[in-house]
């Protein structure tokens, strides 16, 4: 009896070892399977074994490896796309990629044009799609596709704020539009649109490996409108006086905003 | 009485299992249904991995024929209570797989083998887990695999999926 609890007890050290490699992890079921086997001989620990294993890929093939990948979350696939050719060539398959872009985009409020050419690979789409949404540089595409929401802030004069259906409480919210000639026009029967002529400026400066100093866009010779980008991809473009807010277009069939070779900063 | 089936192992190892608990396997349900499971059924599955297989069938089996012995009055906190059961049965099932790795990979070709579709993609999660967040040096360290890219071509997957790589 003495003899088997000092048994034991050199066990714990080891485990003590192990535990350390391992990050505190699994001590119990550890301690409990080594009281099981009660084997005289001392463990290696698992580390050693671990780097035996054999390329689960070699194992298993390929439609088993895409089952097992179906389980990871988009980065992790990414991640497993550099392990080796074979393993990019099941990490990148349509099928599965087809479903993460269906997550993806789900909820989003535009859809990047650049990710929905016909024949793009699903990862490509994928990955277009997240640097897209990334991207805080607004471009003429992004203005001219989509509707804008347009309402005054609560710092103009009452006037002001009594035409503007957002402070009334009544629908539907007022809406500009821009276009490729670089001109801006309301809807029809908007009450404080003064009929006269809008022109709009991106105005963009760059300071080294294409990091924005100054971006913002400007309607005739009225104040900046800071541009801000929110978690649904949507936009947003303000100053002290007004508000425009992109409208979610992501139904628009072949997507909204710019093409590839127009995107220079993401 | 129950009908039994004898399983004998690629070591030759024979398993007396109730056909109950067996036909959960596609496999050799499609075998007895042709007739062609009579005497002892060879599979090219070691014992100790069997075993394991077994072990699954029998926890799964004994879950389905509790729940046809329930009536409706205080199901919903025994099903609870199952619920709790299983699942630890399940950690402790997963943990002594994440702890022999080797049996891992046995098991999950098994269950693909014997066409075990619940236990085949509990199996996947589990190898899921061992690769999920970690970069590719860790991957190919942990299955002991040559990295055969170009330099280039590494470069050019880095640079186009330049958000996963980000910390």
């Amino acid at each position: 009896m003495e003899l088997k609890e000092v048994e034991e007890s050199k066990n714990d050290v080891i485990s003590e070892v192990v535990e350390m490699n391992r990050r505190g992890k699994k001590r119990k079921s550890r301690r409990k399977r080594e009281k099981i086997t009660e084997q005289a001989t001392v463990e290696l620990p698992d580390p050693v074994k671990e780097v035996v294993l054999q390329d689960p890929l070699e194992v298993f093939g390929g439609d088993i490896m895409l089952m097992i990948v179906r389980n990871l979350d988009a980065r992790s696939v990414v991640l497993s796309l550099l392990v080796s050719r074979g393993w990019h060539s099941f990490a990148s398959s349509d099928s599965l990629w087809t479903s993460k872009c269906e997550e993806l985009w789900l909820g989003k409020a535009h859809l990047p044009r650049l990710a929905l050419v016909p024949g793009l690979p699903k990862l490509a789409a994928y990955s277009l799609s997240v640097m897209d949404g990334k991207r805080n540089r607004i471009m003429k595409e992004d203005l001219c596709d989509h509707v804008w929401e347009y309402h005054f802030n609560k710092v103009v004069p009452e006037y002001w704020l009594n035409l503007d259906p957002y402070w009334k409480g009544t629908r539907p919210l007022m809406h500009r539009h821009f276009h490729l000639d670089g001109s801006q026009t309301a809807d029809p029967g908007d009450t404080v649109w003064g009929g006269h002529e809008c022109c709009y400026t991106i105005v963009t400066s760059v300071v080294g490996e294409g990091k924005l100093r100054e971006h913002y866009v400007r309607i005739n010779h009225w104040p900046h409108m800071f541009v801000s980008r929110k978690l649904d991809w949507s936009w947003e473009m303000s100053n002290r006086i007004y508000c425009y807010s992109s409208v979610p277009d992501a139904n628009r069939e072949g997507g909204t905003g710019p093409l590839p070779a127009l995107v220079e900063y993401s | 009485m129950a009908i039994m089936y004898a399983l004998k192992s690629s070591d030759n190892e024979i398993f007396e299992v109730e056909q109950k608990v067996i036909e959960q396997s596609e496999t050799i349900k499609k075998m007895i249904e042709d007739g062609a499971a009579t005497g002892e059924i060879p599979l090219q599955v070691s014992s100790k991995t069997l075993a394991k297989v077994l072990e699954w069938c029998k926890q799964r089996q004994h879950k389905t024929v509790e729940n046809e012995n329930d009536d409706n009055k205080g199901k919903r906190k025994k099903e609870r209570d199952e619920d709790d059961d299983i699942k630890e049965w399940e950690n402790k099932f997963s943990d002594e797989l994440k702890a022999d790795k080797d049996v891992l990979f046995d098991l999950l070709l098994a269950s693909n083998y014997l066409d075990l579709p619940a236990l085949l993609s509990f199996l996947c999660q589990l190898v899921a887990d061992m690769v999920a967040g970690k970069m590719p040096e860790e991957i190919r360290r942990m299955f002991n695999i040559e990295n055969d890219f170009t330099p280039e071509e590494e470069k050019a997957i880095t640079a186009e999926h330049g958000w996963a790589f980000q910390p």
